[in-house]
């Protein structure tokens, strides 16, 4: 009975809009330009590849461009599922650690208790400015930076694509 | 033995008719014999031994752990277990060896369950077939069932049987495939858009996604933060149960856990659903679903309702926007996830050590396949600023909407939704591959992903074979943090539809002869 009266329901309305996305058609969807290729591998650090991938990504966004259909006037975004309950805190209490070793066996570059990363962008410019000799060789945990208006923004660069956890992609 | 249910066989394992070492080998002895299949990644074949061998000097002296001990069980490879290599089918993971276990691993552990290996998937579970990861796709069971088989000789003679082989689905491909084919008696997937429901459907297991904060994640390498879900793969709804009420409670290292207290429980035998009500949503019912799967679920409907219960169809309205607004979200969460591979404290690293950018690019370009750069990549996109807010802001909105969607049919009186699992039964690799990972996951996660925008509980039940002899299950869904009703619902189901049991021991006998064929055929990794 109820099955019967959606089954018609749906033959009735046959032809007009699917409630399945098949392939969409590119309705003047957003052309990837190769600056925006550009700025997309410089931020995710990972390349398209190929010309495939780049079309790829243009479907995403022409399918994502769905989203505009939807009245959503007066309604929040919603973060979590569980955004009516209160997200508590553990005590500070140490409970757990005292595994660096075990930690740093995962890794394919250490010395003594650091993870080496080969040098940033700033430091290449402290070499011009300070001296290959003067330079340290190894993690460049430390930089020393002058006063230099270039010099300081290339290093906050530097340290934005330092991920320690999830970036900050509102650049 | 291995074709018993968990209580079953714990039963046995209690009254020393079987003992958890002969078990286990059993278990070993079948997945070496099911290779071909591809599901396991790694065989922890020592560590269960000697856990057998612990969980038998438990028995001897009667002070077994519970329902679980001595039980074999496989875990997917996204989830951490300490010792035990974890590569999430990635070469960003590969070799990577985490020096802890996901709590949901631990707590089967405690119980003393046997891990027999960690399982196959999609790449970093992204996909929904099984088929995108580094050690090559796994191949559903059934492809090999004698009910099948049957039915394939009678249209094509001479053909060579393994050429056509079916895939699992994804992307929690590998544990389905485990427990279908008896080497386990259940697994544990992940569930981020139906990656635990699809394939449960596709290879005829019970694939139960538990509500959003009833499961700990951590050391469940994550995919979607606000979605992922541990989920679990049995043989029947009970056994789903069981392990349900172990995995289940607060997880102080997990702050998107409830810190309402759960108990283990005992699913009630329903016998009178007259008091029940069933939504059927309408914009469930799309063109592309196929003949079978729609037949399938009038019957499913018609079942409950000639038994009493009220059967009613419902509306969300904003179903279709649903898989658009998951494929924004989801992509969005993978890029701030990804970010993390970088070389440096774990995983894979490139060879160049001119500068961190460099190193960074080029690690993650070896380590992730295409899928893996091409999310990032869009998550990325959507997250620029001249974007944030009309894609990224938008698409919570809309998930708002879609989640409110529920809410209101779960108001107006309705306890559980019926709804199919997938558009079809699993269909062959070669057909599979025709389209793009991305395109494939938007057509097959249509009926599941909603549920986890929605934070809701849902399990797939296999119902019935369809003309082909393959497995088609259907989609119950549930109030949040209401599992228990959901499963008590399913359960009866389960009971009343008599899903038939895969005939596999032609296979086993004929195995070696498979096996010869498959080390010819080589794998291809992208």
């Amino acid at each position: 009975m109820w099955a019967r009266a959606v089954w018609l329901g749906l033959r009735a309305s046959a032809g007009g809009r699917r409630g399945f996305p098949s392939k969409a058609a590119h309705q003047g969807s957003r052309r990837v330009t190769a600056e925006l290729i550009e700025h997309l591998e410089r931020l995710a650090l990972v390349d398209f590849g190929s010309q495939e991938a780049v079309a790829r990504l243009e479907k995403a966004i022409a399918f994502a461009d769905r989203l505009r259909a939807v009245d959503t006037d007066g309604v929040e975004p919603m973060e979590s599922v569980l955004e009516d309950r209160c997200l508590y805190l553990r005590s500070d209490n140490v409970v757990e650690g005292n595994c660096a070793e075990e930690l740093l066996q995962n890794s394919h570059r250490v010395v003594e208790e650091y993870f080496v990363a080969p040098p940033g962008p700033a430091s290449c410019l402290m070499e011009e400015v300070l001296g290959t000799e003067n330079m340290r060789e190894e993690a460049t945990s430390f930089i020393y930076v002058k006063s230099h208006q270039d010099l300081g923004s290339l290093l906050h660069q530097s340290l934005l694509l330092n991920p320690e956890g999830p970036q900050n992609h509102k650049f | 033995m291995l074709g018993r249910t968990l209580r079953e066989v714990s039963a046995a394992l209690k009254q020393g008719q079987v003992s958890p070492t002969e078990l286990c080998q059993r278990c070993l002895s079948l997945i070496k014999k099911t290779k071909f299949l591809n599901a396991y990644i790694t065989v922890s074949e020592e560590v269960a031994l000697k856990q057998a061998e612990e969980s038998e000097k438990r028995y001897k002296k009667g002070l077994s752990l519970g329902d679980l001990d001595g039980i074999p069980v496989a875990v997917k490879d996204n989830f951490s277990t300490a010792g035990i290599e974890t590569t999430c089918a990635s070469n960003m993971l590969k070799g990577y060896v985490p020096p802890y276990n996901a709590t949901v691993v631990q707590k089967l552990l405690d119980q003393g369950a046997l891990l027999m290996g960690k399982t196959n998937l999609d790449e970093f579970a992204m996909g929904s077939g099984s088929t995108d990861g580094i050690f090559g796709p796994v191949k559903n069971p059934w492809s090999y069932s004698k009910q099948y088989r049957e039915k394939r000789k009678q249209k094509s003679h001479g053909e060579n049987e393994d050429s056509d082989w079916l895939i699992t689905g994804g992307s929690s491909g590998g544990s389905a495939a485990a427990v279908s084919a008896f080497t386990c008696f259940a697994a544990l997937g992940s569930d981020t858009g139906g990656s635990t429901r699809n394939p449960a459907a596709h290879c005829g297991v019970v694939g139960l996604k538990p509500s959003y904060g009833l499961v700990s994640r951590h050391g469940l390498i994550p995919l979607v933060n606000s979605m992922d879900v541990p989920g679990i793969l049995t043989r029947c709804v009970d056994d789903a149960a069981i392990v349900l009420g172990i995995l289940a409670g607060h997880d102080p290292k997990d702050s998107t856990t409830i810190q309402d207290p759960v108990k283990p429980f005992t699913l009630p035998s329903l016998t009178d659903v007259s008091k029940l009500c069933i939504g059927i949503p309408k914009e469930y019912l799309t063109p592309e679903l196929s003949s079978e799967v729609r037949s399938l679920w009038s019957k499913a409907a018609n079942l409950f309702e000639s038994e009493g219960a009220k059967v009613i169809e419902v509306s969300l309205p904003h179903t279709s926007y649903s898989i658009v607004c998951y494929h924004v979200l989801c992509t969005s969460e993978v890029a701030s996830n990804m970010a993390r591979f970088d070389g440096l404290e774990y995983g894979h690293r490139c060879d160049t050590d001119v500068s961190t950018e460099a190193m960074y690019a080029a690690t993650r370009r070896e380590g992730f396949n295409d899928v893996v750069r091409e999310r990032i990549l869009s998550g990325n996109f959507f997250l620029l600023k001249e974007n944030y807010e009309n894609y990224f802001v938008k698409a919570q909105k809309v998930r708002r909407l879609i989640a409110r969607d529920f809410v209101n049919v779960f108001n107006s009186g309705v306890d559980v939704l019926l709804t199919p699992t997938t558009l079809s039964e699993a269909v062959p690799h070669t057909e599979f591959i025709r389209e793009d990972n991305r395109t494939r996951s938007a057509q097959d996660d249509i009926f599941t992903q909603a549920v986890n925008m929605a934070g809701l509980p849902a399990v797939s039940v296999p119902m019935a074979l369809s003309s082909q002899r393959l497995p088609i299950g259907l989609q119950f869904i549930g109030r949040a943090f209401c599992d228990q009703q959901l499963l008590t619902v399913a359960k009866w189901f389960e009971k009343r539809v008599q899903f038939p049991v895969i005939q596999l021991q032609e296979l086993m006998d004929d195995c070696s002869s498979i096996f010869e064929n498959e080390k010819l055929a080589s794998v291809s990794l992208k």
